[in-house]
């Protein structure tokens, strides 16, 4: 049996049956649901929280967090992890803007961002799915590798008089009053959704995350897809490190600390399976809008900056806490 | 009958032979080296060693003392790792650092700023430390969240803790001058090495494999669902192997802060990838069930003195960090290769 031919094979229509249920079951409705409850709660308390300046804040910061989230999600679903987006953003973000402040055009930067990323991914990738290591270990070297390749390009200072030629992409640049970052997340995870449900290369992804080597045995490229999922992270950090040059200006050298941790946030957080094998892109952008809630409520509320990663830390705990005991209670089904 | 044995027996001699790897046919001598991490760790000790020994005045027992104190706390952490990622089930602790950083703000506001007698405040730091380990394994065991994101989740809550609890500002002048006894030598060799260091791997090498619990460590981390059969308590097991890796993180915190006379919220931001690298490297195999002391012992030796000689060079710091990613990802390798090669369990 070859994995790739033909679409609906019956598997597929079985996966797609599952798929619907659990829409059903409602992820994305309950999140919608808080986010529902947390926008009305926090506008009643704090009359600035519904300005238009401030939801349109709320989506241009949390853009970067949604496109690389497409791509963690597909990372976490094959039962991976990639702790080195911060250091992958941080590398594309200094080549971009050097590349940019030498006069460089957007079309070139984008395509260099998206190129550079693409092969810190691959490293990932080989490294995870052909070298067969684990791959937090190898994210976490990895994490702290790039994070020296973009101190040495740096060469420890920050970057400064950036023009804004890559306005379209920061937080200025907008249609409709809509920040076009957040389109294109948008855009990318409506994508990435459809991908995941309807084709068969999509749906390998849930085989790998439930169960590997049954994957293995019904003729799924394990190897391959694996490597795939960390170069389209790569690619999606390098895209988001645009949006970091955006608005020009200053692109400081400890760029993306933490930012594997909004991430993996929003991801898990959108009640994709930390374990592998369940998930869904959309629930990641909901994840994502609950963050940069949480993190536009805390500075509204007055909280200290200090304390952001404490909460975070907090909230992502209480979303894997919900996604066990929706799993205890399907197995005791 | 005897007609298909003769057909069959011929069969295995028509199939091409295995293909050979250049280390297999080395033959005994390179597969010992493989399947025995200490004895790989051991020569590249020498190695380096015999390289200071080019610099006069650096092969001394002071001055190779000395780096074996610059990775104390690493060694101490490490060590950690080493009992929780045998629990097996992708196991690892990534908050070691950040509870270092945590416990030495602990240690800074009860020796310090509350002024409690500095024994007392050292066991309440290593008492928080247990907490705190005791807190992952209380998640990752008994509630059943995956190790990866418990630790990471914490790792994030108490570095930002620490960052807050006192402005990120270090508490240095208000520590006592007792905070300092650690930091003594007794005949060249610092005092933190005799009575913390050395003691602690007698511990965790008795704790591995001369009691029960050792013996259910390795079991639960080789086959949890086995071990469940074989009615041992599963979730407890691992439970304290994470409460372990906590009081590692709890004296690391009291020895660098005696160490540096300076209670600092980023105390133990470096050191994780250290620590991970060294168990690593020291054999451990992130699927759990196997890792030794000697191999993590002789782990901390060689990356302590290998830094050391890089710093000899002149090297910056900057390329340590490039150097330890590197050699991470380089034992990883070897880890799993040697691991499929000669089936090391």
């Amino acid at each position: 049996m070859t994995a790739t031919d033909v679409r609906p094979h019956p598997g597929q229509q079985r996966a797609e049956g599952t798929a619907r249920r659990s829409f059903a079951y409602g992820n994305e409705v309950t999140l919608l649901g808080i986010l529902a409850v947390a926008w009305v709660a926090l506008s009643l308390a704090y009359p600035t929280f519904h300005e238009v300046g401030n939801i349109q804040n709320v989506l241009s910061s949390i853009a970067m967090v949604a496109i690389v989230g497409v791509g963690m999600t597909m990372v976490i679903l094959t039962g991976g992890i990639d702790v080195s987006v911060g250091s992958g953003l941080a590398v594309c973000a200094v080549i971009v803007a050097k590349y940019v402040l030498s006069g460089g055009s957007v079309v070139v930067a984008v395509a260099l961002g998206v190129l550079v990323g693409a092969l810190l991914g691959a490293v990932n990738g080989a490294i995870v799915a052909f070298g067969r290591v684990a791959p937090i270990i190898t994210t976490f070297a990895t994490l702290n590798l790039f994070r020296f390749v973009s101190l040495q390009i740096f060469e420890n200072q920050q970057v400064n008089g950036i023009p804004p030629t890559l306005s379209w992409f920061g937080p200025t640049g907008r249609t409709l009053g809509v920040p076009n970052a957040f389109l294109v997340a948008v855009l990318l995870t409506v994508v990435a959704w459809w991908y995941l449900k309807s084709y068969s290369t999509g749906r390998h992804l849930f085989a790998i995350g439930s169960n590997r080597d049954t994957a293995l045995f019904a003729g799924v490229r394990v190897a391959r897809r694996e490597f795939a999922v960390y170069v389209v992270t790569g690619v999606l950090v390098g895209l988001a490190s645009t949006v970091a040059v955006g608005s020009g200006g200053v692109v400081q050298p400890n760029i993306g600390t933490g930012f594997e941790l909004q991430v993996i946030a929003a991801v898990v957080i959108g009640g994709t399976s930390i374990l592998g094998g369940r998930g869904s892109a959309l629930c990641t952008l909901l994840g994502a809008l609950l963050v940069g809630t949480l993190r536009s409520a805390l500075v509204t509320m007055g909280a200290p900056g200090l304390l952001t990663d404490f909460f975070l830390g907090v909230f992502i705990l209480a979303a894997v806490a919900v996604d066990l005991v929706r799993q205890k209670r399907r197995s005791h089904r | 009958m005897s007609q298909t044995t003769q057909a069959t027996a011929p069969a295995p001699s028509t199939r091409p032979a295995p293909r050979q790897s250049p280390l297999q046919r080395l033959g005994r001598l390179g597969r010992l080296v493989l399947v025995e991490r200490s004895i790989l760790l051991a020569i590249g000790i020498v190695i380096v060693l015999a390289y200071y020994g080019q610099y006069v005045g650096y092969f001394t027992v002071g001055y190779l003392s000395e780096q074996l104190t610059l990775n104390l706390e690493i060694g101490l952490l490490a060590l950690g790792q080493l009992v929780v990622i045998i629990s097996g089930r992708g196991a690892i602790d990534l908050s070691a650092g950040a509870m270092v950083s945590m416990c030495s703000m602990v240690l800074g506001f009860t020796a310090g700023l509350w002024h409690w007698p500095f024994w007392v405040a050292a066991l309440a730091t290593i008492g928080a430390g247990w907490l705190m380990g005791a807190l992952n394994g209380y998640l990752a065991a008994y509630v059943g969240y995956p190790a990866i994101i418990v630790t990471l989740a914490t790792w994030y809550v108490w570095k930002s803790l620490a960052l807050y609890v006192h402005n990120t500002t270090p508490i240095s002048s208000e520590l006592p001058g007792q905070v300092d006894w650690l930091a003594g030598t007794v005949a060249g060799i610092r005092i933190s090495l005799l009575a913390v260091w050395l003691p602690i791997i007698v511990l965790t090498w008795v704790l591995l494999n001369r009691t029960l619990y050792g013996r259910r460590l390795y079991g639960v981390g080789t086959n949890d669902i086995a071990a469940r059969f074989a009615r041992l308590q599963v979730a407890r097991t691992r439970f304290h192997a994470f409460a372990f890796s906590g009081l590692m993180a709890g004296t690391a915190a009291v020895t660098v802060t005696s160490y540096y006379h300076s209670a600092r919220a980023d105390a133990g931001d470096p050191m994780v990838l250290r620590a991970i690298t060294i168990a690593v490297l020291g054999g451990v195999l992130i699927s759990g069930g196997a890792g030794k002391v000697s191999g993590v012992v002789l782990a901390t030796l060689l990356v302590a003195f290998l830094n050391g000689g890089l710093t000899l060079l002149g090297v910056e710091s900057q390329y340590q960090l490039a150097a330890l990613g590197l050699l991470l990802l380089a034992s990883a390798l070897l880890n799993v290769w040697s691991a499929r090669r000669f089936g090391i369990r």
